[in-house]
């Protein structure tokens, strides 16, 4: 494993291309475009403002920029760097802004949601699209790129439009039977799309790509309800986390629930490997100590203590917190759950147990390993090639899981370096790290290298 | 004389009656009886006196009745009723002042025992009652007793249920207060969740207001555009089109198209996954059902492989094979009764199987405690084993004869092509310069108007041999004098003659038979195996060897 310079960045933006040739990232109103190996400076853009949003198009031939502010986008060509494009909202604001699959249409969205604008790169045409929903997750395109879902809301009640995005004409409109929409998805395979209701009512509904209502499922009244949604890569299930620290899994045949996983504090199958991040005690206990800790973090003794994994023997209790009673949103529920790219492992996060994250074996439909560490944990993301789970929880270092064990790493550098954030490679060789105001490369080994290397690292197990 | 104390005489009784009611009221007591009985013997009676009293003194017994009476007055310790005596022998005198005397004073004790018998009397009646109130008094305070005992037992009994009640509706109380709670923390959660999106709202409302208002304040407007250097060509490299009201329906109904397209796509590969799947746990399932039948019917395998070694087993595996052969189409429909038949057949094996495994075990079992030892077992399963590895064998060779056979029979054939051809290509060469003089004959003759011998005019250098013309005469006897006898025989001739004529012969005439039309009929009532073109040269080859090769075998004289 190494690990490159540290470079600046702000607002977590950084992001690696779609043909996983380079990385962009952004450095207040900068652009910086590097080659993904070498980390070299291939081109540099300079924007009007400080960039809120930044993505790039899905040939990896643009890159937009967006300044909410000002209601401004920007967008760069990575072949020619001297073309420039800017698209003004003007007095109509800017509250978000994507690509379209094909790259060549920009969609924004205009403040209070009054509308979103779809302009297109290639001809003088506008489109406009009324009404959209403000919601989390209002828009969502086929992995094909040639559909489009819009939630909608008009006179009080949730809309779908299904467009189609090569020529933006709608294919389908219906109602959806929810009280407020607050999410869709497509499957994978583009044929089915998810609904989800607002937290305050359990439903999920699944429409079929022309518009017809497949099945709607729901588990229970009154309780809050529906938190995350993930597909499988291969359209086989569909897990919904919920307040109720429960994670549902339906399958695509019936879109019945197949079986759920419970979230307890306490661990008590013997099957189930627990990995637990332990304190090291440092060798000079006081000297150490004693320094004053220079980061307003959250736990900064843990931060540049020595930690490493062990597993520890089952039953286990797990760290709780309890959540506020009288907030809205509160932190409980399965908050975060995703699938590793063959689907074989499902990883959640229960609110309430912030520490650890569960992962899930789909074969076999049972719990497979928890992993316990000692801050909560800030984000994971799955290899996008293979059944490797990396996970960081906002001190210095970065936590690797496969099937084949799990390894604690510390980010090198001068001073603290706290992983908030990070960010695969598409081919899963290397790992973006992101504080807030700096990133580094960490690349892995490939399949040979990894477990000697890893084990020679503190922090094996 | 009688006792006088306890004489009851019937009369008496009469009057002891009258004299109870007048001198006791209480009840009639045994006591009271026996009372009355000593009152009205005591009491002299004012009748019948005389005659009682006369009883005891008589006339004739004054003289032994004083003397008693002295006699008894003296033991009670009365004076004596005697006077004095002057002299021993004279007659005691009667002493009248004693006996008044003591008459007096058998009075006075009279009155003083009566007056006593009365105190006594009524001390008993009156203690008689006492006792009888008393008894009342217990059995009453007894009966109370037991009342209010059971009554206890009662009343505990049911302060037991009430507190058992309690209880329950304690417990259920606390039930529905937690239920309650809990609801109330439902509650409050939405209504949290609602507040907070309310207020979300409301912010987003306000921002709203205000932005409305600097709009309306604000006349000049920022203008909304695009400003880009050049546009960009699109993604796929195609031009865009110009939009009509054409191509807008157009645009509408393919996309229509594709969606539909998708969607079946996808089922279609879905229900292709599940019906490999269904498949493959219908092999599963079946060959589970063979191995258990294999498995529970090897005793009647055995005394078969005796009898017919190869044959046998060879026979049973067809008939086995055809069977599963057309239940395996069976299996392939999908059909609720199929499915039916194959899951019931396999649990009814699975049955079997079990039995049998059970019964093995006792076997097992006995055989280790009679102490037999284990040969017979093992030799089973090797046998098993051994018929196993037969089978296979068996089934190995069967294939390889096939495929020898096979073989064969291709070897056969090729061998008696390459000679076919070989003659043919002989023949062409010396018959060659003859096709054009025997063209002309050709097209005289009738019912040849098939295009194809007409083209087969134009082409006579080309060796069309076989070219099939249903209605094609062929030249007949003129011929046969004509060219010379070849030393083959009559096959062979016809062979000249499709040489020279460019037209397939049918390879079963004889010479005798060589008239036009019957030739023709001959020709129109074989069925050929080739191709009509005179342009396939291969093809007529490949075809005429078929046919000869089966002429061949009927005819069996050439080489």
């Amino acid at each position: 494993m190494n690990f490159s310079e540290v470079f600046k960045l702000s607002s977590l933006l950084c992001k690696f291309s779609p043909d996983g040739k380079y990385l962009a990232s952004c450095v207040q109103y900068r652009l910086v475009v590097r080659d993904a190996s070498t980390l070299q400076i291939l081109q540099l853009y300079t924007c009007l403002d400080q960039v809120q949003h930044m993505e790039w198009s899905a040939d990896s031939l643009f890159i937009l920029c967006a300044m909410y502010k000002r209601g401004l986008v920007q967008v760069w060509s990575l072949e020619q760097p001297e073309w420039h494009c800017k698209i003004d909202e003007g007095s109509a604001g800017l509250v978000a802004s994507c690509w379209s699959p094909d790259g060549r249409h920009i969609l924004n969205t205009t403040e209070f949601h009054l509308r979103i604008t779809v302009w297109s790169l290639c001809t003088k045409s506008v489109s406009y699209i009324k009404y959209p929903k403000a919601c989390l997750q209002g828009i969502t395109f086929t992995r094909d790129g040639r559909y489009m879902a819009l939630a909608e809301r008009r006179d009080c009640k949730d809309y779908v439009s299904i467009l189609v995005c090569s020529d933006w004409q709608l294919l389908r409109h219906f109602d959806t039977d929810t009280q407020d929409l607050a999410g869709l998805e497509w499957a994978p395979n583009g044929c089915v799309l998810a609904v989800w209701d607002t937290c305050l009512e359990y439903k999920m509904l699944l429409y079929s790509l022309d518009g017809r209502l497949l099945s709607v499922f729901c588990a229970y009244e009154w309780s809050l309800g529906i938190k995350s949604v993930a597909w499988s890569p291969s359209s086989q299930f569909l897990a919904i986390g919920s307040y109720d620290g429960k994670v549902r899994l339906l399958n695509h045949v019936t879109w019945k629930m197949i079986t759920e996983f419970g979230h307890p504090a306490a661990v008590n199958n013997p099957k189930t490997v627990v990995y637990k991040e332990a304190k090291k005690s440092p060798p000079l206990a006081l000297g150490h100590l004693s320094f004053p800790p220079s980061r307003a973090g959250a736990c900064p003794l843990t931060a540049t203590a020595e930690s490493r994994y062990e597993v520890a023997s089952v039953p286990v209790s797990l760290q709780t917190l309890k959540p506020a009673a009288d907030r809205a949103n509160p932190r409980m529920g399965v908050g975060m759950l995703a699938f590793s790219a063959d689907s074989y492992f499902l990883a959640t996060r229960n609110d309430n147990v912030p520490n650890a994250i569960w992962v899930w074996d789909i074969q076999k439909l049972r719990l497979f390993v928890v992993l316990e560490q000692l801050s909560p944990v800030r984000s994971f993301q799955w290899d996008p090639q293979q059944p490797r789970l990396a996970l960081c929880t906002g001190g210095g270092k970065v936590y690797l899981w496969s099937p084949a064990g799990c390894v604690s790493v510390q980010v090198p550098g001068e001073g603290d370096f706290l992983v908030l954030s990070l960010c695969w490679h598409p081919s899963g060789d290397s790992l973006a790290l992101l504080s807030k105001d700096h990133f580094c490369l960490c690349f892995l080994e490939t399949k040979e290298g990894t477990g000697a290397a890893a084990g020679l690292r503190d922090g094996h197990v | 004389m009688g006792d006088w104390m306890t004489v009851t005489e019937p009369g008496l009784c009469a009057e002891s009656n009258n004299i109870s009611q007048y001198t006791s009221e209480t009840k009639m007591s045994p006591s009271s009886l026996y009372l009355q009985q000593v009152l009205c013997s005591s009491i002299p009676l004012s009748k019948n006196v005389h005659s009682f009293f006369s009883a005891f003194c008589t006339e004739e017994n004054i003289e032994q009745s004083i003397s008693y009476l002295d006699q008894e007055l003296t033991t009670f310790g009365f004076p004596s009723l005697y006077e004095e005596p002057k002299s021993k022998e004279a007659k005691r005198e009667l002493n009248i002042v004693a006996v008044l005397n003591c008459m007096n004073e058998l009075l006075v004790l009279q009155r003083k025992n009566l007056l006593a018998q009365e105190n006594v009397e009524t001390q008993n009646l009156k203690l008689g009652s006492d006792m009888d109130h008393l008894q009342s008094c217990y059995a009453k305070l007894k009966e109370q007793l037991e009342t209010s005992r059971r009554e206890i037992i009662g009343l505990q009994e049911r302060d037991r249920q009430l507190q058992c009640k309690n209880r329950n509706l304690h417990q259920l109380l606390k039930n529905e207060k937690d239920e309650v709670q809990k609801l109330q923390n439902i509650i409050a959660s939405r209504a949290t969740q609602y507040n907070h999106d309310m207020k979300r709202k409301e912010r987003e409302y306000n921002k709203l207001k205000e932005r409305l208002h600097q709009l309306v304040m604000n006349k000049k407007d920022k203008k909304i555009a695009m400003d880009v250097l050049n546009y960009v060509g699109r993604a796929d490299g195609k031009r865009g089109s110009w939009r009509t009201g054409k191509t807008e329906a157009s645009f509408f109904l393919r996309n229509e198209d594709e969606m539909y397209k998708i969607l079946l796509n996808d089922y279609e590969y879905r229900q292709k996954q599940i019906l490999m799947e269904n498949a493959e746990l219908k092999k599963v399932l079946q060959q589970m059902k063979k191995e258990m039948i294999s498995l529970l019917s090897p005793q009647k395998k055995k005394p078969r492989e005796r009898e017919d070694e190869s044959t046998g087993t060879v026979i049973s595996d067809v008939e086995e094979d055809a069977g599963e052969l057309s239940r395996e189409s069976m299996w392939d429909l999908s059909c609720e009764t199929v499915r039916e038949q194959l899951t019931n057949s396999i649990r009814k094996q699975w049955r079997i199987l079990k039995s049998h495994v059970e019964k093995l075990d006792n076997q097992v079992s006995k055989v280790h405690l009679e102490g037999f030892n284990d040969e017979d077992v093992i030799s089973r399963q090797d046998h098993e084993q051994e018929t196993e590895k037969l089978e296979l064998e068996i089934q190995q060779c069967k294939e390889m004869i096939k495929t020898q056979q096979q073989l064969l029979q291709r070897k056969a054939f090729e061998e008696e092509r390459a000679s076919w051809l070989k003659q043919q290509f002989l023949n062409m060469t010396t018959f060659d310069h003859q096709n054009s003089e025997n063209v002309k004959l050709f097209s005289a003759f009738p019912g040849s108007s098939d295009q194809d011998n007409l083209t087969v005019h134009s082409r006579p250098r080309q060796k069309k041999l076989h070219s099939v013309s249903h209605g094609s005469a062929i030249c007949t006897s003129k011929m046969t004098k004509s060219l010379p006898a070849s030393p083959t025989s009559d096959f062979c001739q016809t062979r000249s003659y499709v040489s020279e004529h460019s037209s397939v012969n049918v390879l079963n005439i004889t010479p005798e038979e060589m008239k036009p039309n019957q030739v023709g009929r001959e020709c129109s009532n074989q069925t050929w195996s080739v191709a009509s073109r005179p342009r396939s040269q291969e093809g007529c080859y490949s075809g005429c060897s078929l046919t000869y090769t089966n002429s061949h075998v009927e005819k069996d004289d050439l080489p």
